[in-house]
């Protein structure tokens, strides 16, 4: 029986993925874009003599996979010591390291298509980097069964919305400066979160929760045996439900939310997760946590559905676009981020955990301000600074 | 030529050989897909077991500190404490969440053969086009090779997960996920079946300390 339901399973995938992807070399929208660059050797033209570079475009950028390695390195190292900023490092190694970026923006004024099938690519990429890595996690949790229906669905619901129109909409429109502008402003965003977290105010709200579990974990200790639960108030009861308020009692103490905040926090995460090519998951555990008041192995359950979800409706519709990506690119880095997250534990506990936190904001602000000095003002900071 | 066209070139033939087994091309192209994607299943799984082996301490740290703040938050939402519960399971979130990335750098460790396997294919394959037996919207009636990799390697991955437990060493488990370890975790099942709090949980206190990284 399990494994007719294995086997359904995988045909429904399979079908799922016939349709995901047979863009994957469908290379129209290259071959359209590229017949439309002036030819050429300057910047900004092509030349169809020249060697395939990325994405087999003539005269493209020679991606320097060992270079590629090493970044992912760094990558994997984050990922395993500081965590959410690891995505923001693959994007920055797509973008800025591996000159993908200056390539795009090379073809502003020239060939904008060009320069939006390469923002494309880079914004995919991202996502496939911390995306399908964090499927497979995901897909464990999904198969413990523990998840909240109703609010995965609705999480789902918003998810699939806005991964289907972000992509749907803005593929082959989006130019490399707005991209790098936006990307700049998450960034910036999270370096403001990063350095709130730092304040007085920010570390008193973190001891506040901190300090109520060590005291109620010491209280505990003097319990032992003998705790009884009332045996009707189990699990969870929903009390009363319209579409402003849940109300649920959670084995007997009440909670509420409405049920619109999960589909609109799961279209915003999705949409922003989408447009970026970054992952959503460290932004869903979270909401879940403080919207629904959602125990942690619920939370993680009902957040990687959505996360499956979204990813693959983004994935799948950035791919129906005809969006290409370099797969040997794809593959170094997943091996550089295994090596790096087998590395990030052994060091990191010779760097203690502010020095990293205030790296970590630097980078942030270095990072998020250039990239929209790039993106909105056309001149990157130095530029900007000594004119 | 770049140091992976190199390497493309080195193990081409090896990797082509299966598709040259059969002589029905459709056929071949079936079988050698297959093996290809064994080999990334293969790949896949030791990379993975070598990356758990050597992270299973700190894996199993992370673990630890979230089942602990977890377990505690069931037990304050028993005890019908519904602040502690929330200050517990913020605890338990934050803990979960450097958990959970450390989770995705196991997942590249499963995956990274495929895009490589992909990039092989299109030295190989690109512009073949498959026929579908009906014309689908957004798609319509031909799709490419990795229409065929990706579903296949599914299907494996799905075969291997339950063939694993039958072979000899893939049998052992890593033993790094979340309901793995040195702590129980309470669960919501567990909450049903005992009609409460099982009691091994209200005696199972004292336990060291976490906290370091």
């Amino acid at each position: 029986m399990r494994l007719l339901s294995a086997t359904a399973a995988a045909v429904i995938l399979m079908a799922l993925s016939i349709i995901a992807v047979p863009d994957m070399v469908n290379a129209d929208a290259l071959t359209q874009a590229i017949l439309e660059t002036p030819s050429g050797t300057g910047p900004g033209q092509i030349d169809p003599k020249a060697e395939p570079g990325y994405l087999g475009i003539p005269g493209g950028p020679q991606v320097n996979l060992i270079l590629a390695f090493f970044w992912a390195i760094w990558v994997g190292w984050i990922f395993s010591t500081v965590g959410a900023f690891g995505g923001i490092m693959a994007g920055i190694g797509h973008i800025t390291i591996y000159g993908l970026g200056n390539y795009a923006d090379s073809f502003r004024n020239t060939s904008p298509g060009l320069n939006r099938t390469i923002t494309d690519s880079i914004r995919v990429s991202n996502q496939f980097m911390g995306g399908l890595s964090a499927l497979v996690s995901t897909i464990n949790y999904l198969k413990l069964g523990r998840l909240v229906w109703p609010v995965g669905l609705a999480l789902a619901l918003g998810s699939i919305l806005g991964s289907y129109l972000v992509p749907t909409l803005t593929a082959g429109k989006v130019s490399f400066r707005d991209y790098i502008g936006y990307f700049g402003l998450f960034v910036l965003l999270l370096g403001c979160w990063m350095l709130y977290e730092t304040t007085p105010s920010g570390q008193k709200r973190k001891k506040k929760a901190k300090q109520a579990a060590q005291a109620f974990e010491a209280t505990m200790k003097k319990k032992r045996s003998g705790q009884t639960i009332d045996t009707k108030e189990l699990g969870v009861k929903v009390m009363s439900m319209n579409l402003k308020k849940i109300v649920f009692t959670f084995f007997g103490v009440e909670f509420s939310f409405n049920p619109l905040l999960p589909v609109m926090g799961g279209f915003a995460i999705a949409s922003i997760a989408a447009f970026l090519g970054v992952g959503g998951g460290f932004i869903l555990v979270p909401f879940l946590t403080s919207v629904a008041g959602l125990p942690m192995y619920l939370a993680a359950g009902t957040s990687a559905m959505a996360v499956l979800i979204g990813m693959l409706t983004s994935i799948t519709s950035y791919m129906l676009q005809g969006v290409m990506v370099h797969w040997p690119l794809i593959g170094t880095q997943l091996v550089g981020i295994v090596a790096g997250s087998m590395v990030g534990p052994r060091t990191s506990q010779y760097i203690p955990d502010k020095i990293l936190t205030r790296i970590f904001i630097i980078l942030a602000f270095y990072v998020g301000l250039n990239y929209m000095a790039r993106g909105f003002l056309g001149k990157d900071i130095i530029g900007l600074i000594f004119g | 030529m770049d140091i992976w066209n190199q390497l493309y070139v080195w193990i081409d033939s090896m990797l082509i050989a299966p598709f040259r087994v059969f002589e029905i091309p459709i056929l071949g192209f079936y079988f050698g897909t297959l093996i290809l994607c064994i080999w990334c299943i293969l790949l896949g799984e030791l990379t993975f077991r070598l990356a758990a082996l050597v992270n299973s301490s700190y894996m199993n740290r992370l673990r630890a500190q979230a089942v602990r703040m977890h377990n505690l938050s069931i037990k304050a939402i028993v005890l019908k404490d519904k602040d502690n519960f929330r200050a517990c399971n913020k605890e338990a979130n934050e803990a979960f969440g450097k958990y959970f990335f450390n989770m995705i750098t196991q997942g590249a460790a499963f995956l990274w053969p495929v895009p490589f396997a992909l990039g092989w294919m299109a030295t190989r394959f690109t512009g073949v086009e498959f026929e579908l037996l009906f014309s689908l919207p957004l798609i319509g009636n031909t799709v490419g090779f990795a229409a065929v990799l990706i579903p296949m390697y599914i299907l494996c991955r799905i075969f291997w997960g339950k063939l694993k437990p039958h072979l000899f060493f893939f049998n052992k488990d890593p033993g790094i996920g979340l309901d793995q370890g040195e702590e129980e975790m309470i669960k919501w099942e567990d909450i049903n079946k005992y009609r409460g709090l099982p009691e091994r949980f209200w005696q199972n206190q004292d336990k060291p300390e976490l906290n370091k990284r």
